[in-house]
Formats: structure tokens, sequence, C-alpha cells
């Protein structure tokens, strides 16, 4: 029995401070472990007894207001408990709120599990003028108490020695299996109830019910509690019995609800509480001041929630967390860059010319940079989610906004995800779509993240700057009015995404809205080092699991944009007019270096002798002066001889290099549409026509996939001005701008709508795609890229259809 | 009298006297501590009306009026 890890789970209900138990017992070795189907985090780290060899592998369960679980999700609690068999269970209360705390506590007795109590917020009760006495609680429980406050890692000690005697007591006669050396306490459910348990528990007993995991008699209060994931499993086990039972628990239900107009769970829970405050009054353990202070939570949520200060805080708050993610963030989200474009330049000087540099450099560096500088990004916003949700703050801005959110079926926590995609232009639907993990519902969850990414990322801003530009103002003479439609296409993204998602949550996403019912958890300091480690794990966890699927996806398009290849031959014209071009380009500058360094060395003379003068006016030096001046005069005349054969020269070259550019572009605009993506753009051109896009707009769109700003800089290489695109660059911009301005195919306003719309609502980036996919299931990803483009697409063909009636 | 906790004013104190709730939103009403017997208080109401706060023995909760619905009280009965 010396030198096992003793296998501990921490259990307790939300914000009762048990994960901050767990890093006050685990230190900085935290990691998230690994449960197959598990989607929400559980902690796993371990504790070392000073004086003994003993260590605890220590999990920190997922929190849980009672063991009776009502959704996939909420069930990870018990599953955990029930299928990894933790030897101990520690099982933290909030002792400021020890009647319910104590309900989770009651139930984990009742199963039988070993637990050990660990009784936090003492520091707080004693503020609150309660006063708790823990010898009689540890009595009338027949379990070990341990006082604590978990912030400050007090108790920590006495709670890992409780477990490590708890865990002797229990496993001293190893020979006789788990459950038998357990003892569950039996509560009376009444007489009602306590027949029927006991002949369901007979009946598990008859058809060889295995014991080895949880009594009969515990299944059968499961049975009575209506638990249906639970009960699920021993029907399989069980069919015939299970038939039995189902019988028996209809007629419990309708006598019960005959009689006593409630449910046989409702019976349960009362019982439980009773239990619970008939053992607290009977033996005088609580007692609370007569008069129960108006607190500092009660005064803080007068200004916080306050029907006017109230929303005027939140939306700064919102605006700052936004603020904060993208700015912020983009600092060292441009180092990552940085970090990337620099291992991209040593691939680009020492890797030979060719396919695989091109994959090397366009395909696999960029692809997985983009994806992997999105870290910091997420990483700085899960330090702000986790400090507002640890402090409490969260849970009021859902129930300010709940009202609202509620409309389209979504949750009133929905809002943050939507202000991090963009529902402020300029956010970032990856982290949006991570920011959903603070939902804890899920049909809610999934319509916001299927939804968020509708809003104004800031890649998206930027083909949608240039195309309101292009359309509205291609001289740039009025920005107030590109700023307007900027704001109008604010509010469509948020109309159309808050629309989908009441749309989904009538059809596919389609159910009772979960259940709102929450606590407002007391204001509380979050520690630094809980908000660092769940943050940091969370960033991890996205550069670990997106970035595996993303070198994938980023091979995929690449290849999409590069095969296949245009033969040689297809261009030779423009190749042997080029090289001719060449050749001339050779000629002209061979003729043009002697004048230019002519040119050169008196334009270096002039501005020596400028310099001069300048000094000596200040030295006031007039002879000097005078004679610099009269030699300056010299110069000029001679420059201006020069010029006259320099002047046409230059600009001679500047045209020939002029032209050959134009080839390039206009090879590089062949290439393109040759490659498979410029092929699906062309062929989807007989259905994009009735949306009104020409084939390079498609082109654009496929490629707007990688990376939404990609769609300027390939719209810029189809129209046949070059493959680099320089988004810093204002002459860059302006060229786009002004050839979209006077695009045919756009010269009508239903078209210019019709793209614009389409840019709003198409597919999000393939990284979300992932990110949408990782967080949900995969057919959710499929669904967001599919039923976004349609959606897009639709309302592009009625604009542009409907407009042309016009 | 019994009145839906619905019906109740900000300040207003009561007692649970019932909750028609099954399945999900029963149990979670339940989970949370809201069980016959327990007396209570109504501390705020969100900007939008909706949800409602209600103060128990040391915590504070929050449900939308949909929910409350299920929820009935015994409430002091008002001096007109």
């Amino acid at each position: 029995m010396k030198n096992k890890q003793i296998f501990v789970g921490i259990t307790g209900q939300p914000n009762c401070g048990k994960s901050s138990m767990f890093n006050a017992l685990t230190g900085s070795v935290g990691r998230v472990g690994n449960y197959p189907g598990i989607t929400v985090e559980c902690m796993e780290g371990h504790y070392k007894f000073k004086n003994s060899d003993d260590k605890l592998r220590i999990v920190d369960l997922p929190g849980t207001y009672s063991l009776t679980s009502y959704s996939a999700d909420e069930s990870v609690a018990t599953k955990l408990i029930l299928e990894q068999q933790p030897d101990v269970l520690v099982c933290m209360l909030d002792a400021t709120t020890l009647e319910r705390s104590l309900y989770l506590a009651i139930q984990l007795m009742e199963l039988g599990v070993p637990i050990v109590i660990g009784l936090n917020m003492m520091d707080e009760v004693e503020r609150k003028g309660i006063t708790i006495d823990v010898e009689k609680l540890k009595a009338v429980l027949g379990v070990p108490v341990v006082k604590c406050i978990a912030r400050k890692g007090e108790g920590k000690q006495q709670l890992a020695d409780a477990v490590l005697a708890q865990y002797k007591k229990y496993n001293a006669d190893s020979d006789v299996n788990r459950v038998s050396r357990w003892s569950g306490i039996n509560i009376g459910y009444g007489s009602d109830l306590d027949p029927v348990i006991k002949d369901i528990a007979q009946i598990l007993k008859d058809d060889n019910f295995d014991e080895s995991i949880y009594s009969a008699h515990w299944a059968a209060i499961k049975y009575a509690e209506d638990d249906k994931e639970f009960v699920a499993s021993i029907k399989e086990n069980h069919p015939a019995a299970d038939a039995k039972i189902s019988k028996i628990i209809g007629d419990l239900t309708s006598h019960l609800e005959k009689t006593l107009h409630t449910y046989p769970e409702a019976v349960i829970a009362d019982y439980r509480y009773g239990y619970i405050s008939s053992i607290l009054k009977n033996n005088e353990v609580i007692h609370y001041p007569s008069d129960m202070r108006f607190d500092f939570t009660d005064k803080v949520d007068l200004i916080l929630t306050n029907r006017v200060l109230g929303p005027i805080i939140m939306c700064v708050v919102l605006y700052l967390l936004f603020y904060i993610t993208i700015n912020i963030g983009a600092i060292p989200q441009g180092w990552c860059e940085a970090g990337f474009g620099y291992l991209k330049d040593i691939a680009e000087n020492n890797m030979t010319e060719g396919l695989f540099k091109s994959l090397v450099t366009n395909g696999i560096i960029d692809g997985v940079g983009s994806v992997l500088s999105f870290t910091p990004l997420i990483f700085v916003m899960f330090i702000q989610l986790c400090f507002l949700e640890d402090l409490g703050y969260m849970s009021r801005v859902a129930y300010m906004l709940d009202r609202l959110f509620r409309i389209c079926g979504l949750h009133g926590a929905s809002v943050m995800p939507f202000i991090i995609s963009g529902g402020i232009p300029g956010g970032c639907a990856v982290p949006g779509v991570m920011a959903t993990r603070t939902l804890r519902c899920p049909r809610e969850r999934l319509a916001t993240i299927l939804v968020a990414p509708f809003t104004i990322c800031g890649a998206k801003l930027t083909p949608l700057v240039i195309l309101v530009a292009a359309f509205f103002d291609p001289k740039n003479q009025h920005e107030n009015k590109q700023v307007w439609i900027l704001f109008l296409i604010t509010i469509g993204c948020w109309i159309a995404a808050l629309s989908v998602a009441r749309v989904l949550r009538w059809t596919i996403i389609k159910g009772e809205p979960t259940p709102f019912v929450m606590e407002l958890p007391p204001y509380r300091m979050p520690t630094f080092y809980g908000v660092m480690l769940h943050s940091g794990e969370r960033a991890w966890q996205y550069a670990k699991k997106a970035g595996t699927v993303i070198l994938a996806i980023s091979i995929i398009i690449w290849a999409m944009m590069t095969f296949p290849q245009l033969d040689p031959s297809e261009y030779a014209d423009h190749s042997s007019e080029k090289e001719k071009l060449e050749s001339e380009l050779v000629i002209a500058e061979t003729a043009f270096a002697p004048i230019a360094e002519q040119h050169k060395s008196v334009s270096d003379k002039i501005s020596g002798l400028e310099k001069e003068i300048e000094s000596h006016k200040m030295g006031k030096k007039l002879i000097e002066q005078t004679k610099a001046e009269a030699q300056l005069a010299l110069l000029n005349t001679k420059l201006t001889i020069i010029n006259k054969t320099y002047e046409p020269k230059y600009e001679n070259i500047a045209l020939i290099k002029h032209k050959i550019s134009n080839i390039d572009n206009h090879i590089s605009e062949e290439r393109l549409r040759h490659s498979y993506a410029g092929q699906i753009g062309i062929k989807l051109e007989s259905v994009s026509q009735y949306a009104g896009f020409p084939w390079q707009v498609n082109i654009a769109l496929v490629g707007g996939f990688t990376a939404k700003e990609v769609v300027v800089s390939v719209l810029n290489q189809a129209y046949g001005m070059g493959a680099e695109f320089d988004e810093e660059s204002e002459d860059n911009k302006r060229a786009i701008v002004n050839r979209l301005a006077v695009e045919p195919a756009f010269k009508s306003m239903p078209a210019k709508l019709s793209i614009i719309l389409f840019v709003m609502l198409y597919a999000p980036c393939f990284v979300t795609i992932v990110v949408i996919g990782r967080e949900t299931k995969w057919r959710w990803a499929l669904f967001s890229l599919v039923g976004s483009t349609t959606l897009a697409f639709i309302i592009s063909v009625i604009v542009f259809q409907v407009g042309k009636l016009f | 009298m019994i009145i839906p906790m619905r019906e109740m004013a900000v300040n207003q104190k009561g007692k649970v006297a019932t909750i028609n709730a099954a399945g999900v939103l029963g149990r979670r009403i339940r989970d949370l501590g809201l069980v016959p017997g327990v007396e209570f208080e109504i501390i705020g109401r969100a900007p939008l009306y909706d949800p409602v706060a209600v103060r128990l023995k040391g915590f504070t909760l929050t449900l939308r009026n949909s929910e409350a619905d299920y929820i009935t009280c015994e409430v002091e009965e008002e001096i007109s």
C-alpha cells in the first residue's frame, strides 16, 4: 500500500473555490487531463507529502450543483466519479451557503464514495458574522471536515492529510471489493418513495446487478429521480428489469401527481434539503446573526446592475475587453508574425527556386503561421474572460442582457463572443468562437458559435473598405460617407447574425431554452495564478488542436492556387516579348549609365553646396556665401544641360520596366486563371452570374476562404494588376479602388450591393471553420461553411435580380 | 396570500409555496436551492425588467420571469 499514487477528485458546486484549492494543492504543475468524449476542461496535478512518499494525483472536476444530470456536459462530474473511480473525493463547500452546498455533499455521501469535506470561505463566514461549529458538523455528517481559505492556501495541508487518512481507512482491507468497503448514508424519502426504492433495488439485485461501482439502492434512487442519462446505461444491461421498473415508476409518478401534485424527483429533493436543515438545526451547527449585514456585493450591485448605470458600465467593460484583445493582443501577435516572416525569409534565401520552396513558404509557413499567430490574441482574451468570470461579473452581463438575446433564442452571455468576433468591426471570429466556452447551455452555445462569424472581423473589414470606397466614393472625397456606409454594414451584420440565430433555434437547433436559473455569485477578486493557469491552458489547447489540422488544409489550399501549372508554351508570346523588352532594357541601361553618373555627381555637388551656403548664412560669412552661390548657379546650368539627355532616357527605361511588369501581371493573371482555384472561379461564373459576380470576383472569394483580407490581393492579381499586393500601401489600395470603380460588372447599384452583402455573410475563413469543428462537431463546421455561403448567395441573388427590375 | 413569483415587487419578501416545474427546469430550480419553505427576497430586476434577482439565505439567484411563473410564493397580505 505504500508509495501508491492516490487518485483524488476535487468536486464542488460552481464558485465554491474548488479550483483555488486545486491550484493551492498542485502548485504549478496543472495540465488538462485527457478524458475521452469530454469537452469540458478537467485540470490534473499532483500533491506530494512532505514527510512521506505518498503522492496524490488530483483531478479538478467540473463544478456541479448536484449529481443528477440533465445534459451530456453537465454529467461529466458524475461520469468521472463513477467511471474513473477516484480513491477519495474532496468536496469543497462554500461555507457562506452551507445548506445548499451540502446538497451535493449529501448526494456523494449517499453514493458512499469516501469523501473529505473542505469547508471553504471561512474568512467570509467570519466577516458576515456567521458561526459554524465545525466539530459538530464533522460529528453529524460522520466524515472529515477541514476548515479552509482556499484563496490563501490555508487548510491545504490538513486537507491532504485528511485525504490520506480517509484513503488508509477505506483501503485497509483490500480483499473486499470497492463498493462493499463504502458506507453510504441512507436518507428516508417518505412513505410514498421508500418502499418503491426498496422494490427497485430488489428487482435489480435479482437481475444480477453488478454492485462493484455503485449499489442497487443508489441506482434505484437515480431511477426515482428520472436521471435519463444514468438510467439509459442500466437499461442497456438490464432490459427486462428496466421494463418492470419503468412501470413501477410510472405508477408512482401518477400517484404522486394525483395525491400531492408533485413529482418523485421533487419529493427526493425536498427530503434531501429537509435532511440537511434538520441535521443543521437539531444540532445547532450554524448560527446566523440576527441581522444579515448588507454586504459588499450588494453595494457593488447597486451600481453595476443599476437600471441606468449598469448598461453604461457594461458597454465600457465590453468595449475595453474588445479593445484590449484586438489592440494589445495584436502586439505579441505581431511578434509571432515577425517570427514566421523571419522563417520565411530564411527559407526564401536558402532554398532553390521551385515548387517545394513555394510549398514551404507560401503554403506551410504562411498557413501555419497565420493560425499560430492567433495564439497570443486568444491568450490575452482568455486572461480577461477568466478574470471577469472569476470576479463574478460575467453572470451580471448575462443577467442584464438576457432579455435582448433571448428574443433570438440565445443567452445573455452570448454577447461576449459577438463583440470579440467583430460586433465592433475589427474583431476576430477565432477568439470569438473560443469565447463561447463561458456559455454553459449547449443549444444557445451552438447557435452563438454558428452566427458570431457573421460579424465584421478585422480581415473582412479590408475588402469591405475597398469595395465601399470603390463603389460609393472612388475619388475619396467624402470620408464621412464611407464611414456611414460601413456603420450600416455593421448594423446589417448584427441583424443578420441575430435573425439567423432565431431561425436556427426555430429549426435545426430547436428545443426549449436551457434553464437560465443561475447564481449571481459574490464578487471575489480572482487570483493571478488561477487566471493565468486557465487562460494559458486554453490558449495552448487552441494552438495544439488548430495547428495540426491547419497544416493539412494549408497544403490543400496552396495546391489549389498553384496547380495545374501553366505550361510555358501557353505564354510563349508573352515570354518572347518579355525577353525582347529585357534586352532592350539592358541596352537602354548601358547607354544610360554614364549620363546617370554625371547627373548624380552634379546633383551631389549641388546639394553639398546648398548645405555650405546655409552654414555660411548662419555664420554670416558674406564673402564665402557669395562665392558659393556663384558656383551653385554654374552647377545648376550644367544640370539643366545634362537633364536634356538624362530625362528622356530615364523615362524610356521606366516605360520598358512598366511594360515588363504588365507582362508579368498578365502572366500571373493567366496562372491564376489556370489553377484549380481559378478554374473553379471561372466555372462558378455560370452560377454566380445570377448574383452579378464576374470570374475575377469568384476567384477572389474562393481565395478569401484562406483569410478574408486575401480577397483584395487576389482581386488585384485577377484584374491583372500584379501578384504582389501590399496592404499597407496607399498606392496599391488606390489602384484597386480605381480599377473596381470602372469595372463594368459593378456599374449598377444592385451589383454593388450584391457583392458587398456576399462578402459580409459568406463562409468564415478556414481557421474559424477548424475552430468551430474543434469546439463542436465537424458536421457543424461543414454546416457553417455551406450554410453561410448558401445564405449569402441567396441574398445576393435576390438583391441583384430584384434590383435589376427597377 | 399565495401569488406567482413574477408578480412580486422588488424588495418584497416571501416564502416558496410550490414549484410546478418538472424535468430539466424543475431540477435546476431545486438544485440551486429553491424548494418549498425557503424564504427569500426579490432584490432587483434587470434593466429590461427581466430576469429577476432573488436573495436566499447566503446567496443570490437570478431567473427569467417565464421561469418564475412556475413558482408560487406565500407573501404578506399588502396593506392598502
